[in-house]
């Protein structure tokens, strides 16, 4: 600012001591700049890896040398090489969620995560340029591996209740055989660990059918639930039922068996005693039946000469 | 007042500009001064920014120009160099991680349409709509909605941060493949209910094989299933399910209650005829002690003196059936006669007796 305002006044106002000044004074400003920017120059001859990167050093975008190791290094000064870095670590990659075709001609879902790093990072810049088209590819090449390997097995070597019919291992394989042959083939410098499934599901059109399946499963089962409630109840029912008359009827024979052999052996106590006196009995069981026959129904017809009136005919005993 | 006056007294601009020049240059003198102090406490304090604290649970991974320094720094106060040159990562040591995988129950502020996107969990992109959406399918074909934590406690810190580029997102990853898993083995029924503890169990398995399979320097100390539930288009057929599985609960205990009713009724109804049946057997057999005792008083009798006895008896009878009779009518030509046996006859058998009225 100070210098601006020395010039403009320059030609008409100021002295030629002061134009000395001033021209002096821009020379110095002049030279700090440059100084600064000659150290920041001689500055981007020294870079650092850190230890979770590979450094890529490029001569005018042409990779010429890989730094694996973290640390200070050293490379010409801009703009003759450039610094590129790629992350060395394991990386994660979630596939596209992608609808595919089972062997048995049923649309599903799918989605995995694969697990790569990079190994030749020069190649890798020269081939897919950064980690992005590295992606790109690995879209690409695992959505038809999968594609590839999903259309091998039938929807019930997916998910299954009997577990040696899931074949989820098998299937990853072969696709991971498969990914590794074509991303060798193409060189692109990264290689993939492993790939597994994150989802499998069904397509949005699908969806609905579905539901209506899985309403009309739980229907059925609550249906059964009811059945069985029903049937169990009346199994256990009848059981008791079943029960109760069985203790009745025991009851009721050990009941009339008591009753028999209480009339039985009344009869042989009342056969006894009677078997004693015969005569006496049938005389004694005929007047005891005499006074259950006549009742008051009974008309009894008399001559006076029955023995019973005789005290009113005859005379008393003894006269 | 004064100020202005001079201000304004050989108005020029050699004035102003003489005013102006003295100003700057005390000014600039100044600001000189100044620029150094501060330089020079900003160095300080730049020396001093290497300085920092590693807390308790933590460690610390001290760098020097992006080199990883050999071993790791232990909780207190420590220094490292300072900035650009130097970098220091805290890493939680003892502390548990928790990850939570797959989709939380129904947000409420979602309206209907996205509330179908989040469950189907992509949208039009084709994109998961949840990164961490986790819908299941079960071994029967049922998709079911899972929401789990996962626990893990860093064991390596360099090979957690340096091992992988999100070891979190590693282990989320890990673990929904692993729930994946064992969903693909496990029917529904089972899912929601009996397999939760088991399915918790082979998940934390299978994530930890993963993990080392990628050396992520972290080990999975338990996975907790938060949510298991059927999409909400079917939720209320599997409350159906449960509610039907009550009902058959209802109805099989009241089958129980009216069997537990109906048989110690009917054991006691038993017992009541049995118990009735033996007093009959003893009333009837005091009975027949009574009547043949009875009997036996009679016959001893009769035999002492026969006819007397006989007619007592033949007596006594007529007496209590002739009172019950309606009429008794006495009249010429009927013969009623009742004939006491003789004792004397009773060894020939030939007593006779007749207590009906006999016509002659």
């Amino acid at each position: 600012m100070h210098s601006h305002a020395h010039g403009h006044d320059h030609g008409s106002t100021r002295s030629g001591e002061d134009a000395v000044l001033g021209a002096r004074q821009v020379t110095r400003r002049a030279k700090w700049i440059l100084g600064f920017i000659a150290v920041l120059w001689v500055g981007s001859c020294c870079f650092t890896v850190n230890e979770e990167e590979k450094a890529v050093v490029l001569f005018f975008g042409r990779p010429v040398r890989v730094y694996d190791n973290a640390g200070l290094k050293l490379k010409l000064p801009l703009p003759f090489e450039t610094v590129a870095r790629v992350d060395k670590r394991l990386l994660i990659y979630d596939s596209l969620a992608t609808e595919y075709l089972t062997k048995d001609k049923k649309n599903i879902i799918a989605q995995c995560y694969a697990v790569w790093n990079v190994t030749d990072p020069s190649q890798l810049l020269r081939r897919v340029g950064d980690r992005s088209g590295a992606e790109q590819k690995l879209d690409e090449h695992i959505a038809s591996a999968l594609g590839a390997g999903l259309a091998q097995y039938d929807f019930d070597e997916l998910v299954n209740t009997d577990p040696e019919k899931v074949k989820l291992d098998e299937l990853l394989g072969k696709v991971k055989d498969n990914l590794d042959q074509t991303i060798a083939d193409r060189s692109y410098g990264f290689v993939i660990d492993s790939i597994r499934f994150t989802r499998l599901s069904y397509p949005d059109a699908t969806l609905d059918a579905v539901f209506r399946r899985m309403q009309a499963e739980r229907k059925t089962i609550a249906e059964t639930y009811r059945a069985e409630g029903t049937k169990e109840a009346t199994v256990i029912k009848s059981k008791a039922d079943l029960d109760k008359e069985k203790l009745l009827a025991d009851a009721r024979q050990k009941a009339d068996k008591i009753r028999g052999d209480a009339e039985h052996e009344a009869a042989s106590i009342y056969a006894e005693s009677y078997n004693a006196s015969p005569d006496f009995y049938r005389y004694w069981r005929k007047l005891k039946a005499m006074e259950k026959v006549i009742d008051e129904n009974t008309t009894i017809y008399m001559t006076p000469d029955v023995d019973l009136f005789s005290p009113l005919i005859s005379p008393p005993p003894g006269h | 007042m004064e100020a202005i006056k001079r201000l304004f007294r050989g108005w020029s601009w050699e004035h102003w500009y003489n005013l102006a020049r003295e100003d700057l240059d005390a000014a600039i003198g100044g600001v000189r001064h100044t620029a150094k102090v501060l330089a020079g406490i900003a160095v300080a304090i730049w020396l001093v920014s290497g300085t920092h604290v590693i807390r308790q649970n933590e460690v610390g991974l001290k760098s020097v120009c992006g080199h990883l320094l050999r071993g790791t720094e232990t909780p207190g106060l420590r220094f490292r160099l300072p900035w650009p040159l130097g970098a220091v990562r805290r890493v939680p040591l003892q502390t548990q991680q928790r990850v939570t995988v797959g989709v939380p129950a129904f947000p409420t502020d979602v309206a209907g349409d996205d509330k179908l996107a989040l469950l189907k969990g992509f949208s039009d992109n084709k994109k998961p709509v949840l990164g961490d959406g986790l819908v299941l399918l079960s071994a029967d074909h049922n998709v079911l909605l899972v929401q789990a934590v996962v626990q893990y406690i860093i064991v390596d810190p360099k090979r957690y941060v340096y091992g992988s580029e999100n070891a979190e997102l590693a282990v989320k990853r890990a673990a929904t493949n692993s729930l994946l898993a064992c969903a693909a083995v496990t029917s529904v029924d089972d899912l929601l209910t009996t397999a939760r503890v088991e399915v918790q169990k082979q998940t934390q398995e299978l994530t930890q094989q993963q993990v080392d399979a990628m050396d992520l320097g972290l080990r999975v100390v338990g996975v907790e299933l938060q949510q298991v539930s059927p999409p909400e288009p079917v939720a209320e057929f599997f409350r159906g399910v449960n509610g039907a599985r009550e009902e058959r609960n209802t109805t099989v205990n009241q089958a129980n209650q009216y069997a537990g009713e109906k048989v110690p009724e009917a054991q006691g109804e038993a017992d009541r005829l049995v118990k009735e049946a033996e007093a009959f057997r003893e009333s009837r057999l005091a009975a027949a002690h009574g009547e043949a005792s009875q009997f036996n008083a009679l016959a001893s009798e009769f035999k002492s003196n026969g006819v007397t006895t006989a007619e007592r008896l033949r007596d006594e009878t007529v007496e209590a059936t002739m009172a019950k009779a309606k009429k008794v009518q006495v009249a010429g030509g009927v013969d009623v006669r009742i004939t006491a046996p003789n004792p004397a006859d009773a060894a020939s058998g030939a007593g006779t007796s007749s207590a009906t009225p006999e016509k002659k």
